[in-house]
């Protein structure tokens, strides 16, 4: 016993100890050129409230169900939905990178939607990628409003759907318009609000049980869930907004 | 032997240990060749399938010990409370947060256990003081995770990775807040009991 305190204290004796001036310096001035980015959050309460629902919800509804859907659906399967919605939601895309006058990108997803759709079966496998180099570009409405210089307004978390702001709201509310769905069921006298959230919520329990060690990963890689899962959404907003 | 000479032998053994473990690592000669090397390290220990799930962690423990810098991650998560922390603090605190760190870091690793690293881009920035190293993982599905690191260019040590962002979320960022509000209500006690709490999460 006396030898492992010995021990840890020459341990920490010996640990070095660099200068702090330079490197502070060097990493206020990063900091200052990429700012901790920062979302109004005047719903907290409520928000932390609903974020237990949802973790409740994914702890003891959507895990067990994910767990037994990995174990009976082949991983190519689950992939291949996932290439389907993306193939088939694809307008969305290409409508938003039209919106935010990138040509290129425009024409590279109509050429997977091409391609996917044919070679692809249906776009069931995503064949664009391998033959030609291009892949997803994953723009929508809500990217389109970032880059228009829109904000966030507020962040939410509502139950069954997990981080958002505002701003996503409206942008999901305008990808709906660019979604097949919304006009082949309303044509054909069906509510499509039924079929439209029915594939969001295959398309995201799919994507869960594809990463399902990451969202069971939640409570030991963060101090505190609320924070890391808004923090978290917040970057990637960012990253996707600057792309 | 007598007791006295037994427990100078006891003392020197423990400091000789210790040095042994503290000396500075073999200077980097650059930021992109010290990624490279410690990326195409740790992704052959993970391809070992004669390795067994222990010695895979020791040996990639080494590698992140070596590769990141423990004091400057803590200052990079930390930011301005780490100034309000005893010299002690500072070490522990490095300490235990490497050590997170390095679980944080096992766990994702054994996710992309039979990937290909590729250095995207390597940029030196403040008269060659920082650098950012951006690199890509390939994944068994073809799809690429960017990773990318951020290095200071440690006087004597050459350089180090003090953050990294994983798929646009950065370390620090996503830690600082957290962390801040740890200390505004614990104060330095406060984020010891944290830290180790998630530790033994893993």
């Amino acid at each position: 016993m006396k030898f492992i305190s010995y021990f840890t204290f020459f341990t920490l004796l010996t640990f070095p100890v660099y200068s702090e001036d330079e490197f502070s310096d060097l990493l206020s001035e990063e900091l200052e050129k990429e700012p901790v980015p920062e979302i109004a959050d005047p719903l907290k309460p409520m928000n932390e409230v609903f974020f237990a629902i949802n973790e409740y919800g994914f702890k003891f509804i959507l895990k067990p169900v994910a767990i037994v859907y990995n174990f009976v659906t082949p991983r190519f399967v689950q992939r291949g939905i996932d290439n389907s919605i993306y193939n088939f939601h694809s307008p969305i895309p290409i409508a938003n990178s039209l919106f935010q006058a990138n040509l290129s990108d425009a024409g590279k997803e109509t050429s997977r939607l091409l391609v996917n759709s044919t070679i692809g079966l249906a776009g069931f496998i995503d064949v664009a990628d391998p033959l030609l180099g291009y892949k997803r570009t994953n723009r929508d409405t809500d990217q389109t409003l970032g880059k228009a210089g829109f904000g966030w307004g507020i962040y939410g978390h509502p139950p069954l759907y997990g981080p958002g702001s505002i701003r996503e709201v409206f942008g999901v509310g305008a990808d709906t318009f660019f979604k097949p769905t919304t006009y082949i069921f309303w044509s054909s006298g069906v509510i499509s609000l039924y079929y439209t959230l029915g594939i969001y919520a295959m398309k995201n329990f799919n994507s869960i049980a594809m990463n399902l060690e990451l969202y069971d990963n939640l409570y030991r890689d963060s101090f505190d869930p609320y924070d890391y899962v808004k923090s978290a959404y917040i970057q990637n907003n960012l990253k996707k907004t600057e792309r | 032997m007598n007791i006295k000479h037994q427990r100078k032998k006891i003392m020197t053994l423990v400091i000789a240990v210790s040095l042994l473990l503290q000396s500075p690592v073999e200077a980097q000669a650059n930021p992109k060749d010290t990624i490279e090397k410690a990326g195409s390290q740790i992704i052959s220990i993970l391809k070992n399938k004669s390795l067994k799930k222990t010695a895979k962690k020791e040996r990639i423990s080494k590698i992140f010990y070596e590769t990141f810098s423990r004091q400057r991650m803590a200052q990079a998560a930390l930011r301005s409370n780490y100034k309000k922390l005893t010299d002690l603090q500072k070490k522990e605190f490095a300490k235990l947060f490497a050590r997170f760190i390095l679980e944080f870091y096992l766990d994702k690793m054994e996710l992309y256990n039979n990937n290909k690293l590729i250095i995207r881009e390597a940029v030196e920035k403040r008269k060659g003081k920082i650098a950012l190293v951006k690199t890509g993982i390939t994944l068994p599905n073809g799809n690429i995770a960017e990773i990318d690191y951020s290095l200071y260019n440690e006087p004597s040590v050459g350089w180090q990775v003090y953050d990294f962002e994983i798929e646009g979320v950065r370390m620090s960022t996503t830690y600082y807040s957290q962390l801040a509000s740890i200390y505004k209500k614990g104060k330095y006690e406060g984020l010891k009991k944290e830290l180790k709490r998630l530790i033994k999460l893993y």
